[in-house]
């Protein structure tokens, strides 16, 4: 095990988009390869974990942002055999929390030790608190679809990290698809466009076939993966877990 | 001779003092708006200016409410400019209630308003922009308006955040183009949109030609 934990946010500029979908099945494949995983769900303004996964926490980030918890003591394990951070939804002062206290929570988050991967699932749009959860990452991944204001939100995202924070390491997760020939052209898409007007490349991580799976699993509060080992969905997923792996081994 | 001397330093003085008196009134003048004592636009500018600025030093938001009143010409064509002017100050009146004592006020011209909030969120500024909307319900401006009749105001809401690439300007656009969007969708309603509107701050034309492009289109010209 590494010292300090991989950081990796899943972020894409729009909602609803699968984000927190993504989250939660890659964490629970990557923790069958017996990697130990926290998940935070950076959500603040509409954190969903929690729900997603049938949990319903005593603490959360919440806490930890008003002074009354430590990081530490609001982690839950979760039937995907990763740990969870979660947050609360609807608290309304914590979409835009104060500078501070996320300023606070980045500082816990990377002194936390013991874990080999760190996941920060990300709210939508491209607000100041979502852009600080991706510049505590060391690697962004973007979940994108085909659809235009997913692709254009998305772009937006690489850009203002780009020149804002030169940061040009993101890698991209094809959602929704039919195919992966699909998701390939998707990708060229929108990495041709990356290295036309920004000059740099992105990875792929990988892509998720369009299923209903995934809204009966959310519905039912269960993880696709472990509730369909066998669909393709659960293939997608555990590819892209060996592929976030290998990232696990190049970090310094 | 000295005597003589000593009256015109103490009239100097006056004179001085008359004269900073002036300047003060001059400057308000320069700054405030006439008929409701709101700040004006030449002052909202500036003040957005240093608002915005501050946001980089503090870390902490800035939002921008833009307000009109609806079909205020009307109002003004049937019931006559005086009690127009009345209205406008009667509002102007209700959002210095309302806002925050660290908020500012400004008229813009005719019956558009704004107010900058520094260190706020778009929360926050939906409350203010809520409890406005509510204020018109109420029964201070019935002397003025025939039965049935009532004001109703459009806004539109914009967030400035230090770590994003916006300019003073696209801020303001923002909460305009907000506003414009609550009057087409009918108006006396709320607006208060981000992400398109970054969406248009952040991509270029030459961007979004090419994000709208037909992917078979363009992994042909990879593959060529
Ligand atoms: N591959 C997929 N196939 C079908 N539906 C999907 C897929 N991925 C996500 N969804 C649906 O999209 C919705 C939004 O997903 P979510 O993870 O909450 O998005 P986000 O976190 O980006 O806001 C969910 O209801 C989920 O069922
Ligand atoms: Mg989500």
């Amino acid at each position: 095990m590494n010292e300090r934990p991989l950081i990796l946010s899943v972020t894409s500029g729009k909602g609803g988009v699968g984000k927190t979908f993504a989250t939660i099945n890659v964490a629970a494949a990557l923790a069958r390869t017996r990697k130990k995983i926290l998940v935070v769900d950076c959500d603040l303004g509409l954190a969903n974990i929690d729900i997603m996964l049938g949990i319903n926490p005593s603490h959360t980030l919440q806490d930890v942002a008003f002074g009354n918890k430590k990081l530490q003591d609001i982690i839950v394990a979760t039937a995907g055999g990763f740990d969870l951070a979660p947050s609360s939804s609807g608290v309304k002062d914590m979409a835009q929390l104060l500078f501070e206290k996320i300023e606070m929570i980045k500082s816990m988050i990377r002194e936390l030790s013991g874990y080999d991967i760190i996941i920060l699932d990300t709210g939508a749009g491209i607000s100041e608190v979502v852009l600080q959860f991706n510049l505590l990452a060391s690697k962004n991944i973007l979940i994108i679809n085909k659809e235009l204001t997913c692709l254009t939100d998305a772009y937006s995202m690489i850009k203002v990290m780009f020149q804002v924070f030169e940061r040009d390491n993101f890698s991209i997760i094809v959602n929704t698809v039919a195919s992966e020939k699909e998701a390939v052209k998707i990708f060229t898409h929108i990495n041709s466009i990356c290295r036309r007007f920004l000059g740099f490349d992105l990875d792929y991580a990988g892509y998720i076939i369009q299923d209903d799976l995934a809204t009966r699993s959310i519905l039912t509060q269960k993880i696709a993966l472990l509730d369909a080992p066998e669909s393709e969905m659960a293939r997608n997923f555990r590819t892209i877990s060996n592929n976030i792996s290998s990232w696990q081994n190049n970090h310094p | 001779m000295t005597k003589k001397k000593k009256a015109s330093k103490d009239e100097l003085l006056i004179r001085i003092n008359e004269l900073k008196k002036e300047n003060e009134h001059l400057k308000s003048l320069l700054l405030t708006d006439e008929l409701t004592g709101l700040y004006n636009k030449r002052f909202f500018f500036r003040q957005l200016n240093v608002e915005t600025a501050r946001t980089k030093r503090t870390g902490q938001p800035c939002t921008l409410i833009a307000l009109d009143l609806d079909d205020f010409k009307h109002i003004n064509d049937t019931l006559g400019h005086y009690i127009g002017d009345q209205l406008l100050s009667r509002f102007a009146g209700t959002l210095n209630k309302i806002i925050r004592p660290t908020d500012f006020a400004c008229r813009f011209g005719g019956d558009e308003f704004f107010i900058i909030m520094p260190s706020s969120n778009l929360i926050e500024s939906l409350n203010v922009a809520k409890r406005i909307k509510a204020s018109l319900r109420n029964a201070d401006f019935t002397p003025y308006l025939t039965e049935g009749t009532h004001v109703s105001v459009s806004i539109g809401l914009a967030m400035y955040e230090p770590l994003q690439k916006m300019t003073v300007e696209s801020f303001f656009k923002m909460a305009d183009n907000n506003l414009l969007a609550a009057k087409k969708a009918g108006k006396n309603q709320i607006f208060h949109e981000q992400d398109t509107n970054i969406r248009s701050t952040v991509v270029n034309n030459l961007e979004r030609e090419a994000l709208s492009t037909p992917f078979e289109e363009i992994t042909n010209k990879e593959q060529q």
